[in-house]
């Protein structure tokens, strides 16, 4: 039991520990600003990771709530003059707000559909944000004030452990979902919606409940890269976010607790160890996403955690053609 | 009053009566039987209880409530659990969790709740855990607790099955065809644990085609022939019953036992 | 009077729609394709709209072939990538007995290769697309048009007829048919679902390099302006049904025709914003798309 224990929580204690050293491990600014993008990339990857990992629900429009979260809690700042911790809890409801409203009608659909619908919606969200210049400044973006707590400044080396500690608070609240009945009632509405119904699960409370979830750790995500970055503009809801999640995710390893910070370091870190990657980088991760896919399904994570999406062979009902009688449908 | 009382039971797909205005009634502790040859309607009869499939007419009621709107993922809740033809598992799971997922309605918190209440949730899971526990050990797969489900031969599956749909306690459990794919040790097996489980009062309805097992374990059988209910009576009558053996045989053969 | 210029600007509603929406309709058609005989959305399909684009700077302005000689030119890269897309992203992971979801981001993937290799090839920049037909306004009863944009709705038409007597007329329509049936019921009739599928994927290439030779002059040549039009092609297949290729055709035919209307009375901000919302209204009433089988709701 204690062997399942460590081997459960190693991992995370391991990133814990690195993760808190790393200040003082790292020369300068620029270095602490990218071990600080790689915590919110995590997040960002924890997120999709509970919808799509968990959950088996494709939602290609994480980036859009990425970019509510981050514009939301900007104007909230510099029109309301709110303070940093009701600006976020501002984004934190206009996210959920918008995540129920546009869940709703969109997972009533499923698989490809869903992709394709959630896509469009963060297509939308993107053109809005390009073209309703007067409240989000177009091309150029917002600009978010400097972080300020309870009235002080917040050092670069405090808002890198803010943001620390709100990964790990995600970290800790998808081990809590993924441990407990949300994380069996999810799988089982992965796996077969007519089953986990007959089981009791309320298949479209749960599918809505982790996609304003997910939103809601998305926002949270755009957020702190608002407030590391001073800004936001359009990108944050562009085509390219979502390839970087879903490189991350799928290099990581979907499904497992881990994989997100393993995924989130490698494509944040990885083109600055390369020199004048920055010209290749859409191809590279393209390239990256399709290889893992294929050659190493489970990711990084899956190598050291039992990953969740690969089942162990057994009958399923679509490979069983033979049983599927008229009476079964 | 009967437990579950079926009336008039009615669904069409398109033009097609799968299931035609079918009746009949299971009291309380009785272990009744369907039966019928292939495309009788018996599966689409099942989801129709169940709650899967929505009626084109006719009344359900169980427990003197009519489930007319009651969702499926609320009839584990007043009682009514179900196994299905085809094993399923979720296979990523391991055993313990297969059979916890059963007993998702009875002990939870919703989702938004169940993620601020935290100390009652993992209450609810050492509770469920334990039941989970007891269950496997009553189907005899406590051994298997921690080993994915997706693992373990088909008959060993069936028992999760059941070991799954017994955690929301039922009233009456439904087992769509639970004999399937057993072989005779395993089908002896089973008959054991569903007579133990109808012994402390549980009703069972059970869709099956091995008829020596239906015969050996029903009180009562109701035969279903495209859609609609032919025959009604104790395995006996059933046994002897000319209309029975036309739908099952087809006509030259009663013919040939008359003469 | 009045009436006469609520005709003009009909005319120029519906004709400027038509054009957009023959190129979503052509973007929604070969998803459709793909997804039928492949049950995977290819989210690389309007990529290949960059592609015939960019592909006729390359020739047209850049190396300076005659049109007739670059259009074949253009639409053989188009088919090549098609088949390497194939080859190299959707058989491995089918082979690899990868769900559904994971080809299909296999094929964004894809995209992201494309447009990567695209950007190393042509840059950030916006080129001006040589047009095949003239960019002249020509007017027809009181309606101002050009020969490019007719030719864009002709070809489209043109196209949906072969596509259907291809479908409809041929063995090997029947084959695609069979397969987008059940796969494996065609596979024990001897049909060789590999080749249905490498065909859709190549001739769903051919069809996005075509239309963007086509739209190219009108919306100019960008490495990113294929993610745009797979958006459309959703908004298409997802309006019309997955269900064939001709009611995701009417679903990309509508979009345009909703968007010009939208731009026209309102403002263009709001168009994709109120699309996006019909769309979504859509799927309330009918999950399945307004024409489609009931796919959208099974597992």
């Amino acid at each position: 039991m204690t062997a399942t224990l460590m081997r459960n929580w190693l991992p995370a204690i391991v990133i814990l520990a690195l993760g808190l050293a790393l200040p003082f491990l790292v020369a300068g600014n620029y270095q602490l600003r990218l071990a600080t993008l790689v915590w919110i990339y995590a997040v960002l990857g924890m997120g999709f990771n509970m919808l799509f990992g968990f959950a088996g629900q494709l939602s290609l429009g994480q980036q859009a709530f990425f970019a509510i979260g981050a514009y939301a809690f900007a104007l909230a700042q510099i029109h309301l003059g709110l303070s940093l911790p009701l600006a976020a809890l501002t984004g934190l409801a206009v996210c959920a707000l918008v995540s129920i409203l546009v869940g709703l009608p969109v997972l009533r659909m499923r698989t490809h559909y869903l992709a394709m619908a959630t896509l469009m919606f963060a297509m939308v969200v993107h053109d809005v944000a390009l073209r309703w210049t007067d409240v989000t400044g177009g091309t150029s973006g917002l600009r978010v004030p400097p972080p300020h707590l309870f009235g002080d400044r917040l050092e670069r080396i405090e808002v890198y452990y803010l943001i620390m500690a709100l990964a790990t608070v995600v970290f800790l609240l998808q081990v809590f979902v993924k441990s407990t009945h949300l994380g069996r009632a999810l799988e089982a509405v992965k796996t077969d919606e007519s089953a986990a119904m007959s089981l009791g699960v309320n298949v479209t409370y749960y599918k809505l409940g982790v996609f304003v979830l997910a939103a809601s750790v998305a926002g949270v995500a755009g957020m702190a890269y608002a407030m590391v970055s001073r800004g936001v503009d359009p990108s944050y809801s562009g085509i390219g976010m979502v390839i970087n999640l879903l490189t991350l995710a799928v290099i990581g390893g979907l499904g497992t607790r881990i994989g997100p910070f393993f995924g989130a370091a490698l494509v944040i870190l990885l083109p600055q160890f390369l020199a004048g990657l920055q010209e290749y980088q859409t191809l590279l991760y393209g390239v990256a996403l399709l290889l893992f896919m294929i050659f190493l399904p489970g990711g990084l994570a899956g190598l050291i955690e039992r990953p969740a999406m690969k089942a162990p062979e057994q009958d399923t009902p679509s490979e069983r053609p033979g049983r599927l009688g008229s009476e079964a449908r | 009053m009967p437990l579950l009382s079926v009336r008039e039971a009615t669904k069409r797909f398109g033009g097609l009566a799968a299931v035609d205005r079918v009746s009949f009634d299971v009291t309380g502790g009785e272990v009744l039987g369907v039966i019928g040859p292939n495309g009788a309607g018996k599966s689409t009869l099942f989801n129709l209880i169940s709650g899967l499939t929505p009626l084109t007419s006719g009344r359900i009621v169980f427990a003197g409530r009519d489930l007319a709107r009651l969702p499926a993922h609320k009839r584990p809740q007043i009682g009514m659990a179900r196994t299905f033809q085809i094993v399923r598992q979720f296979g990523h799971l391991p055993v313990i969790d297969n059979v916890m997922l059963g007993g998702h309605t009875r002990t939870t918190p919703g989702f938004f709740r169940s993620l601020v209440r935290i100390p009652t949730v993992l209450a609810n899971e050492r509770r469920l855990r334990d039941a989970a526990m007891e269950w496997l050990a009553t189907v005899g797969l406590e051994a298997r607790a921690h080993d994915l489900a997706g693992y373990l031969p088909h008959g060993q599956q069936r028992l999760i099955e059941i070991a799954r749909a017994m955690m929301a306690e039922p009233d009456i459990l439904l087992l769509d065809e639970p004999a399937a794919g057993l072989n005779g040790a395993e089908t002896a097996h089973l008959m054991r644990l569903l007579r133990g489980l109808n012994d402390k009062g549980r009703s069972l309805l059970i869709v099956e085609h091995d008829m020596k097992f239906i015969m050996q374990l029903c009180d009562r059988i109701v035969v279903l022939d495209h859609g609609a209910r032919i025959a009604e009576g104790a395995p006996d009558d059933i046994r002897r019953d000319p209309a029975v053996i036309e739908a099952y045989l087809g006509k030259d053969a009663t013919s040939h036992a008359q003469h | 009077m009045v009436t006469e210029a609520r005709l003009d600007i009909l005319g120029i509603l519906v004709l400027s729609g038509l054009t957009n929406g023959s190129v979503y309709a052509l973007v929604g058609l070969s998803l459709a394709l793909t997804y039928g005989a492949s049950r995977v959305i290819n989210f690389a399909q309007g990529e290949f709209v960059m592609l015939g684009a960019l592909a006729t700077v390359l020739f047209v302005t850049t190396v300076a072939l005659p049109m007739l000689v670059s259009i074949p030119l253009v639409l053989v890269i188009c088919a090549m990538v098609g088949l390497m897309l194939e080859r190299f992203a959707y058989r491995p992971l089918v082979a690899r007995n990868a769900p559904p979801l994971t080809v299909m981001i296999g094929t964004l993937a894809c995209a992201s290769i494309m447009v990567g290799a695209a950007l190393l090839v042509w840059g950030p920049n916006q080129y001006f697309v040589p047009n095949a037909f003239s960019l002249d306004g020509i007017t027809v009863a009181g309606i101002t048009s050009t020969p490019q944009q007719l030719a864009i709705i002709a070809s489209f038409a043109i196209l949906m007829l072969l596509i259907w007597l291809l479908l409809y007329r041929t063995t090997f329509g029947l084959a695609i048919r069979a397969v987008g049936i059940d796969p494996e019921v065609s596979k024990l009739m001897g049909i060789r679902a590999e080749r249905v599928v490498s065909f859709a994927f190549v001739f769903s290439a051919v069809i996005g390099g075509l239309a963007g030779i086509l739209v190219g002059p009108l919306l100019g040549g960008h490495v990113s302006m294929g993610v745009v039009l797979t958006i459309k092609g959703f908004m298409a297949v997802i309006l019309g049904g997955m269900g064939s290729p001709f009611a995701a055709a009417a679903g990309g035919l509508a979009i345009g025709l909703l968007e010009a209307t939208v731009a026209f009375y309102g403002n263009s901000l709001y168009a994709e914003p109120i699309i996006f919302g019909l769309i979504l209204l859509t799927l309330i009433v009918r999950p399945a798309g307004l024409l489609g089988e009931w796919e959208a709701m099974r597992r």
